[in-house]
């Protein structure tokens, strides 16, 4: 719907009708997700304000769209629609306020990276599937996208803290405004975890503490918005005297409004980091500029932009023989991409888009998507998609060699996706939202380990390809004004196979360990005014190779509101299991602990 | 149309530049203030004042008290509007006392928080803005998902004998219910 132009018009609307008018202008970034024809899961504030969760990666277990694996104190293995591991979650685009946080060094997140204060995020938004033309590299099976709130809405204090057996955590954050249209705020987040026992792997000493800081500040000057932020952090490891990891970035963005249909923003970042664990040094550097112009022409609405990053990597390993060759490279990538959404009729969009990308390990890659959506009526929404996504080469893939058994594969190409989707969303009662999606996934390319002519050395190839395919849903219903419950399901089929006289020494390691289907529920109660009472419960199928058991497992949280600036709270994790496993990654793996945190929240 | 409106200001000097500042602001930016503005004057139909505070038939005071986002889009929301609205513009809350309904915008010699606290107990309906701090009073609007929303506290409004319908409830992004 255009919203009405004038406050005399929207002084004739309904207060239900007020309520639904879109007020974040057009030209914002984070509009095009909200009604996005995909399967769209969002982590509210208020779901992460009530969950049990004291780290971002355990936060991600609130999508029942995305299948988290703790690997040990500080790592998470997270992806969506599959190829989940520690080493092979590789087809994950993760955004924090625009910035891209996955590593060029195999592709995967380094979760552990990240540890803002969780009361100062905005909203997680969480697409499985490929994200489409909008998105930067390497939206394959899926985008999250982590917003932290604008300064505007962090004026004030904040003091917050947790303490358990195994996990303390102290942050504070302060804001102020600036002049009559800006803020700005300052925070500090120290979090200490104790090490978790011996699992896949042998007990290591993976107790992790660290700090991150950092300011955002937000300017909305009318016609012009801007953001500038930053952050650092510095993380211990027990493993290796003067193991941890230390990291900075920069983010300026500005935004600008031209008339009530178009805009444009752009904005740059420099991104910096380096992880120390036992003998290897990785380094990564990273700067990124980027621009988005979106108009509205009739009934077509064009989003245009364009892109370039680079990053500088430094890879010393003095653990093993593996090497990368050259240790340190510059790379580079660039994308360019174009997507209208045409207004057939008042209830039908079709979108079509196309994105060109170009890394320094391919050539130019063609990325098309079409969608359809359909609104019958306010209260159901259909689409349609199929796209096509691909990996690019990483510095792994490329270019990890130990002579004489393994050498640099020039030859690596994209692993490539071409994906069908189907879904309904909609509301059909009052107090139930529903979301129902469906996928049918083909790769090609996908990652082997093959001999050279039969004999060695070794190499990286593209020799796998195959199809997988599921459902999503998930159902929110308010029982109760002060009784919420929430429901999700994702399951997961995959039929991979050789390609023409190829064979995988690895024996399909690169198409991860995954659960068949995941379960979850989730109940949000509020006893009184002022105590809030939350459960929730997943049950997550068994990982076949190598097998770790299904296991159902529990969490819990009572919060007290003692005064309109003073929440205590008591919550729990894993509650169901002294320990379990939860991955099976042999280089690190530990079990999952119950953990009971009790924690205080403080305004002012 | 919007850039040629913003040159204007120089030649007018101030008084038309305030008026001309709002007006781009309404095109550009502040599709949400609009909204802010249209809810306000709409919050009245949805509240029962005690029938010591108000009579049914007198127009309803909406007072702005402090620094004021809205400018002339609160006259233009209010004109809209089937029942007769008075806006006033208030510096101190200690002035609202007999408004139907105070917009707290706080400032330098008074907060919004103390705004709040100064209207304790007066039938009056606080209305508190996430941009302009934490500090909340019977309902707090607050960006959700790309829309205006409101927190509604109602444990406040009861303390302050006010009844809010439970078609605004329904509405609100949070509700703080009134004690048994």
């Amino acid at each position: 719907m255009t919203p009405p132009e004038s406050v005399e018009e929207l002084a004739k609307l309904s207060i239900e009708e007020l309520a639904q008018v879109e007020v974040t202008s057009v030209s914002k970034r984070a509009e095009p997700l909200a009604s996005a024809p995909a399967a769209l899961f969002v982590i509210t504030q208020e779901e992460i304000r009530r969950s049990s969760a004291t780290s971002l990666p355990e936060v991600l277990r609130n999508a029942p769209n995305l299948d988290v694996q703790r690997i040990n104190a500080r790592q998470y293995a997270i992806s969506a629609r599959g190829f989940n591991g520690y080493e092979t979650a590789n087809k994950l685009l993760a955004h924090i306020d625009g910035r891209s946080i996955y590593s060029t060094l195999a592709a995967q997140v380094f979760w552990e990276l990240h540890n803002p204060i969780l009361d100062d995020l905005q909203q997680i938004e969480v697409v499985s599937g490929p994200g489409g033309t909008l998105y930067g590299p390497n939206a394959v099976n899926g985008v999250i996208n982590i917003t932290s709130k604008s300064a505007l809405d962090t004026i004030g204090g904040l003091a917050r803290g947790h303490i358990g057996a195994t996990d303390r955590n102290a942050g504070l954050r302060y804001g102020v405004a600036l002049g009559n249209d800006g803020a700005g705020r300052i925070y500090a987040n120290y979090f200490r975890r104790n090490g978790l026992p011996g699992g896949p792997a042998i007990d290591a000493d993976d107790d992790y503490s660290g700090i991150q800081a950092g300011f955002r500040a937000d300017f909305d000057a009318g016609r012009d918005r801007f953001t500038v932020q930053g952050d650092f952090f510095d993380t211990d490891t027990d493993l290796v005297k003067g193991d941890g990891e230390k990291g900075r970035n920069v983010l300026l963005r500005w935004g600008r409004t031209l008339s009530a249909e178009s805009g444009f923003h752009v904005q740059a970042y420099y991104d910096q980091f380096q992880r120390d664990y036992l003998l290897v040094r990785d380094r990564l550097e990273t700067f990124d500029v980027e621009a988005q112009f979106n108009a509205k022409v009739r009934n077509h609405t064009i989003i245009a932009g364009a892109g370039v990053r680079t990053t500088k990597d430094l890879f010393l390993n003095n653990l093993n023989p593996f090497r990368l060759t050259p240790n340190s490279e510059r790379l580079w990538i660039v994308n360019g991409f174009l997507q209208d959404t045409w207004a057939i009729g008042p209830t039908l969009d079709l979108i079509a888009g196309v994105k060109l990308e170009r890394s320094s390990f391919s050539g130019i890659e063609v990325l098309p998507n079409a969608r359809i959506a359909w609104r019958p009526s306010k209260a159901d929404f259909w689409w349609a998609s199929i796209s096509r996504a691909v990996r690019a080469p990483t510095r792994i893939d490329r270019d990890l060699n130990f002579l004489p058994l393994l050498a640099t594969a020039d030859d690596f190409k994209p692993e490539k996706l071409w994906a069908v989707e189907a879904g309904y969303r909609g509301q059909p009662t009052t107090r139930t939202q529903v979301s129902i999606s469906l996928f049918f996934n083909h790769y090609d390319d996908l990652r082997t380990t093959e001999l050279t002519a039969g004999a060695l050395p070794i190499r990286l190839s593209n020799g796998l390809k195959g199809n997988s395919w599921g459902i999503e849903a998930w159902a929110t219903h308010q029982l109760l004004p002060s009784w919420r419950l929430q429901f999700g399901i994702a399951t997961l089929r995959k039929e991979f196979k050789f390609k023409e006289n190829r064979v995988d020494l690895a024996k399909g390691e690169s198409l991860g360990n995954d659960p068949q289907y995941r379960l979850m529920a989730r109940s949000q109660i509020d006893l009184s005014p002022n105590v809030e009472l939350d459960f929730g419960t997943r049950f997550v199928d068994g990982l076949k190779r190598p097998a770790v058991k299904g296991y159902v497992d529990a969490d819990a949280r009572l919060g007290w509101r003692i005064t309109d600036q003073v929440e205590l709270f008591v919550a729990g994790a894993n509650l169901l299991h002294e320990s379990r496993a939860e991955s099976a990654y042999k280089n690190g793996g530990q079990l999952v602990e119950r953990s009971v945190v009790a924690g205080t929240r403080v305004r002012f | 149309m919007v850039h040629q409106l913003s040159r204007w200001p120089a030649i007018f000097g101030l008084a038309a530049c305030v008026l001309v500042a709002t007006s781009t602001q309404a095109h550009a930016q502040a599709i949400e203030q609009s909204v802010k503005a249209a809810f306000l004057t709409k919050f009245p139909r949805y509240v029962e004042w005690p029938a010591s505070a108000r009579t049914g038939t007198r127009p309803i005071d909406l007072c702005v008290v402090g620094s004021d986002p809205f400018g002339r889009l609160l006259n233009q929301a209010a004109r809209s509007d089937p029942n007769p609205i008075i806006i006033h513009h208030l510096v101190r809350a200690e002035q609202a006392r007999s408004c139907a309904i105070a917009f707290l915008g706080g400032t330098r010699q008074q907060s919004v928080g103390q705004m709040v606290a100064v209207l304790q107990g007066a039938p009056v309906l606080t209305v508190t803005d996430a941009r302009h701090g934490s500090s909340q009073g019977m309902i707090h609007f607050a960006i959700h998902q790309g829309k205006v929303g409101f927190h509604i506290n109602d444990a406040l409004a009861a303390r302050n004998r006010l009844s809010i319908s439970s078609r605004l409830l329904q509405l609100a992004l949070s509700v703080r219910q009134r004690g048994g």
